[in-house]
């Protein structure tokens, strides 16, 4: 364990002075052979499947992409078809919105539960966990919150006027609303509190331990411990949460079809809906302005937020 | 939570990740370089492959069990050089038929609406991409067209072959419409008796009757606003709201503002019922099946249902009710095509769902499969599958299940029974349908697309804004939007038909219409489709 | 319990916020049990009951049917065939299929992205790991499903994303080409690289302190040793979630396996499920043309005798080993040894 000297002087020099950022890393000649070592593997199949089938896409998306005829060069056919459809537009307005309200409402949630599982005692918190982080195959939910929210015979609906006694409400039924009740869900449920634990679990307790001795409130431990040590986690997962809810696809689609009016019709959801039309070449050049917009968001996020405390 | 175990020693980690690594590179190439199930194809051997969820039936290892099998089993014996295989391909997914068609790893045979939007100028445009054999040779070979019933020769004439006559699917469903299947006690107890030509002010007015008695009167999919249009004969694609455009690059528009006012009446009736009378049990989460549920449910007295649900015995169908009541299904259920316009348009007619094959196919397998058709759809097979069906549940509907049937004989060898034995009033609703000769579709004049145009979605919004959206809504500003982006959308694609060729045949095609409803549906040709046809489609055409 | 102080636990605010936080945990435990409890009393409901709606609370009449339905179309030989057609092989052959890939998929994924994550977090520096940062995780911005086909083509005749090989120029014989098609390896070689698992390693691994790596290379380390003797022991935890993550992933993955596996004996366990799942609920039917084409499928399914009580026991089934392997990592996440003996 490690020993203080003075409580204070330690817990603050742990958590801004990181050591190892004055002493320079010197990588010999035999660690970049290794670096390669470790990084060679991954890049051959990260190129071989992830990379080369997106070039080919992006290459079919200047031609006509016919499945099984002579695939004939298209140009910008497909990005001019698809940068003038207003229904993309939409689809992009949609996409946003979608994003960023989830991640407002959804992100912040999982830590805390994380933070908050950690301070169950352990047999509880085995019990919590398990029924907390529960796996569970995607169907039974869709079938359960569509009952939920039937706007005529679903329980929210019952809650709403029997129980609160409110006007009815019409749920996935209100265009304004169909976002907010398809992230709903989320708030509590399918959190990726899993990671957070195992983020925290790595965290020393001579951190809690100092702080403790310094007399820091609970409130305050989370804010200047957990929280700077979970960073580089926050940070990827928000990067991931980024990428995945620009991306967002099977919920709307299970649910709500993109309805009603289109309201909850994503990006991907309209790129589907060209796909089944058999329109591939579209799809992909559509597929293409989305990656651009979710590249772009990203760099824009990483520089503003770079994941590394060391760095 | 101090813990005084050491993380995994070197040694253990050596040792997990070698032995690990080293089970799996076994286990993996031995399982995948063992041999492949494949039956050896012999000399003179056709294997077949089918997918799931089809239906056609491979007999079971140890000799044919149910009819279907057996009937199977009585083609292959006369075919000893057919084989046939199970691969797991589910031929319901568009994505993976695409994907499957593009690699050549598709199963034999597939609905073609599956892969085409299920419409007629889809399934065209995919056969003009290629993505289903031709099989123009074996039809005629096989002279199909004598086979068939005159009404599944007829019925969407286009899904099958093209208008330079090339054949591509075969016949397999004939649904005789989409319509609304209602309690027929409650309907006349309230004083009610809907007869084929009802419109929709008549369903308004049954179904605000028997709210209350149910949660609510009729029970619809979230699209049910389409089919309010649909009988007028406006709106979507429907006739009055797609014009030929040879002047823009994509061949067709959308033409709303010419019917603007039916539209706006059937728009506001709909939402009259949704929600002033408060009579639609409706959701945007709901489906067909939602909709069928809930009249077996028996939560709403009405749902508009396909017609092939009809025909189906067991849980959760309409029949059902009747057994679980104990009285026999004519008195309980009533079924009647989709009402009709007040303009005197109908909109719901037959369709006809064909299947089609994987144009990797060798010309022997096509072969194989048509043969297998005609002995399973049309010829012996049929009667034996259906004869034992019939024995084995000793259930009439069993037998005439799916009827009317795709092949000209609509009675079944060794079956003592006929259709109305069966489904009772049910057939006088089917025969109305067919007595309806098929109405003319542009796929049968105008050359396929090599391309597919828009998709549907800007209408399909605007159809889900004005059913789910309370309160005042401007109509017309709205519907004047979907047609806007429509054609804004239809403004880049390339139509890949001449533009003089395309005039031709659509004046051929509209020609055809106008005698269509003249014969037809006199009072809608002599109030509507007349004076449409001689200014807005004379104007198009140039005419 | 390292943030509720050890004295002073009786404090009013103290009590309060600790008893918010045991509410809003339970609370989230409920919402989390409620499909479960869904799944397992439609399961256990008439097929009459499992139609009804509102759904019933609670079987009116408990029946085992659609246990022993599935139980006899997953066990049986060719038993009853009607139902073969649609699960074509036994349930263990699926089972064991599923092992296959997916451990197969683990035991290569794992180390490969975390020996990747670990080099781009701890041993690159400056512009050079940027690029590589977005080079490794650049394809998870492109929506899978357009590099769908392309990637099934490789399958078939990888390095060609074509459906055949062409010929070498000049002759008439083919070029050699590596095809993974309808193996076990189709279905492993994509998910060796997991792009979500690299941003997983590499967060974790960025929370390390590189002094603890500059004391080894001090002491004269070599990386590989470095990773393997501090790196690794450490890290348990997170390859406990990332190995989980990938597992429950691989394992209820369906997309892809329906695609490159085409011999029903080597289909995994999800694809035989979902299939039929999917096919039943007609997700995401949009118009009448598009559900005409799943009340078909339904149709067939049902004729078949499954409807949602079979399916939830499907369901419940595909779930199991998921839950299983989730026990299995929660004992190694929680054990995951601490930070000790930081200077």
């Amino acid at each position: 364990m490690v020993v203080l000297n003075s409580p204070t002087d330690a817990l603050s020099d742990q958590l801004k002075n990181e050591p190892g950022d004055e002493v320079e890393i010197k990588i010999s000649r035999r660690s970049r052979i290794e670096k390669w070592l470790f990084l060679g593997p991954a890049t051959v199949f990260q190129l071989s499947w992830g990379w080369y089938p997106m070039i080919v896409a992006f290459l079919l998306s200047f031609t006509n992409a016919a499945l099984r005829n002579r695939i004939v060069f298209n140009g910008f056919g497909s990005y001019q078809r698809m940068w003038n459809d207003p229904l993309t537009q939409r689809a992009f307005e949609v996409t946003f919105t979608y994003a960023a309200m989830s991640i407002v409402l959804t992100f912040v949630i999982p830590i805390l539960v994380a933070i908050f599982l950690m301070e169950m005692p352990p047999h509880i918190m085995r019990w919590m966990m398990l029924l907390w982080f529960l796996p569970l195959s995607g169907i039974a939910n869709v079938v359960l919150w569509r009952y939920f929210y039937n706007a005529q015979i679903g329980l929210f609906q019952y809650i709403a006027t029997d129980i609160l006694g409110l006007e009815p409400q019409r749920f996935l039924n209100d265009s304004n609303q169909v976002l907010f009740w398809l992230i709903f869900p989320g708030i509590l449920l399918f959190g990726p509190g899993l990671i957070y634990m195992a983020g925290l679990q790595s965290i020393p307790e001579s951190y809690y331990e100092a702080a403790e001795i310094e007399g820091a409130s609970f409130w305050r431990k989370i804010w200047t411990i957990s929280l700077p040590r979970l960073r580089p986690i926050i940070a990827m997962l928000l990067t991931f949460a980024i990428i995945g809810s620009l991306q967002t696809f099977d919920w709307p689609q299970l649910m709500t079809g993109g309805g009603p009016g289109g309201a909850s019709r994503t990006v991907v959801l309209y790129m589907y809906s060209i796909i089944n039309n058999a329109r591939y070449a579209d799809a992909t050049a559509l597929a293409i302005m989305l990656f651009a917009v979710i590249m772009t968001i990203t760099i824009i996020f990483r520089m503003l937020y770079p994941e590394d405390p060391d760095a | 939570m101090k813990n005084g175990k050491k993380g995994l020693s070197r040694r253990d980690f050596l040792k997990v990740t070698a032995t690990t690594a080293a089970a799996v590179a076994t286990g993996a190439t031995a399982a995948s370089a063992a041999p492949v199930k494949k039956p050896q194809a012999r000399q003179g051997e056709v294997v077949i492959q089918f997918g799931l969820y089809g239906f056609w039936e491979i007999p079971a290892e140890g000799g044919p069990e149910t009819p279907g099998q057996q009937a199977m089993q009585a083609f292959l014996d006369a075919h000893p050089n057919v084989k046939l295989e199970q691969i797991d391909f589910n031929i319901w997914d568009a994505g993976a038929l695409l994907t499957g068609i593009a690699g050549g790893t598709a199963p034999a045979y597939y609905m073609s609406g599956v892969i085409s939007g299920w419409s007629t100028a889809g399934t065209l445009a995919s056969f003009k991409q290629g993505l289903f054999a031709d099989i123009t040779s074996l039809y005629q070979q096989y002279n199909i067209d004598a086979e068939l019933s005159e009404f599944a020769a007829n019925v969407n004439r286009a899904k099958i072959q093209t208008p330079e006559g090339n054949f591509y699917g075969l016949p397999f469903e004939i649904a005789i419409g989409n319509g609304i299947a209602f309690r027929k006690d409650l309907v006349e107890a309230a004083g009610f008796s809907p007869t084929v030509d009802w419109t929709w002010e008549d369903v308004r007015q049954i179904a605000a009757a028997l709210t209350g008695e149910f949660v609510k009167g009729i029970a619809m999919q979230p699209w049910g606003l389409g089919w309010a249009l649909t009988a007028e004969g406006v709106g979507g694609n429907n006739l009055l709201s797609v014009v030929p455009a040879p002047s823009t690059g994509w061949n067709w528009q959308r033409d709303y503002e010419s019917h603007m006012g039916t539209i706006v009446m059937a728009v506001e009736r709909f939402r009259a019922m949704m929600y002033d009378d408060e009579s639609i049990l409706t959701d945007v989460t709901s489906n067909d099946s939602v909709a069928n549920d809930s009249l077996y449910n028996r939560t709403a007295a009405m749902a508009t249902i396909p017609g092939q649900f009809l025909t189906r015995t067991g849980i959760p169908w309409p029949m059902s009710i009747a057994e679980e009541e104990g009285v026999p299904f004519d008195e309980i259920i009533g079924y009647l095509p989709q009402p009709r316009g007040v303009n005197g348009h109908f909109g719901q007619f037959p369709s006809n769902q064909p299947i089609s094959f994987s144009p990797t196919l060798s010309s022997e397998q096509l072969e194989a499969l048509i043969q297998m058709y005609v002995f399973l759809e049309l010829g012996e097979g049929f009667d034996l599958r259906r004869r034992l069906a019939f024995e084995e549940s000793g259930n009439l509907q069993q037998a005439f299940a799916s009827w009317p049937f795709v092949r000209a004989k609509q009675s079944i060898d060794g079956v003592d029974g006929t259709p109305r034995d069966a489904w009772g009033a049910l057939v006088d609703t089917a025969e109305y349908m067919s007595g309806i000769a098929a109405i003319p579709e542009s796929g049968a004049f105008i050359p396929a697309e090599a391309n597919q145009g828009p998709t549907d979605d800007a209408w399909n919004d605007v159809q889900s804004r004005l059913t789910f959206e309370s309160g005042s809504m401007d109509v017309p500003s709205l519907v004047k939007e979907a047609q806007d982006v429509w054609n804004t959308q239809a403004a880049d694609f390339e139509s890949s038909v001449p533009d003089d060729e395309f005039k031709a045949a659509a004046a051929e095609y509209y020609a055809a219409l106008a005698s269509f409803w003249e014969e037809k549906f006199p009072d809608f040709y002599e109030g509507t489709f007349k004076e449409w046809y001689e200014t807005v489609i004379a104007d198009a055409l140039g005419m | 319990m390292p943030l509720f102080p050890k004295v002073g636990r009786k404090q009013p605010a103290m009590r309060f916020s600790w008893y918010a936080i045991v509410v809003i945990l339970w609370l989230g435990v409920f919402l989390h049990l409620v499909p479960f409890y869904f799944m397992i009393t439609t399961s256990l409901k008439t097929a009459r009951e499992a139609f009804a709606s509102p759904p019933t609370l609670w079987p009116k009449e408990f029946s085992t049917s659609a246990w022993e339905l599935v139980f006899r179309v997953t066990t049986a030989d060719s038993d009853i065939d009607r139902v073969a057609t649609l699960l074509p092989q036994p349930m263990s052959v699926y089972f064991r299929n599923s092992a296959i890939m997916t451990f197969g998929a683990l035991a290569l994924s794992l180390p490969v992205t975390s020996f990747a994550a670990y080099a781009n977090s701890k041993l690159q520096r400056g512009r050079g790991k940027r690029y590589f940062f977005l080079f490794f995780i650049g394809t998870l911005m492109l929506p899978g499903a357009v590099t769908l086909i392309p990637q099934f083509l490789l399958t078939r005749n990888f390095p060609f994303p074509l459906p055949y090989s062409p010929d070498i120029p000049g002759t008439d014989t083919e070029f050699p080409v590596f095809r993974t098609w309808n193996t076990y390896w189709a279905i492993i070689i994509p998910s060796i690289y997991n792009a979500f698992n690299f941003l997983l390693f590499k967060g974790f691994f960025d929370t390390i302190p590189n002094s603890i790596i500059q004391a080894a290379r001090v002491d004269g380390g070599s990386e590989f040793n470095i990773f393997r003797r501090i790196i690794f022991p450490m890290s348990i935890p997170v390859y406990a979630v990332t190995g989980y993550f990938q597992f429950t992933g691989l394992w209820d993955s369906f997309l892809w396996p329906s695609l490159v596996i085409q011999d029903t004996s080597k289909t995994p366990m999800s694809v035989g499920v979902y299939n039929l799942i999917n096919a039943f609920s007609q997700a995401g039917a949009t118009n009448a043309a598009q559900a005409e084409g799943g009340s078909r499928a339904m149709r067939e399914i049902m004729a078949a005798g499954l409807s949602w009580n079979g399916l939830m026991v499907l369901g419940l089934l595909q779930t199991i080993p998921m839950f299983l392997i989730f026990i299995i990592a929660r004992e190694y996440l929680l054990k995951g040894t601490r930070l000790r003996g930081l200077k």
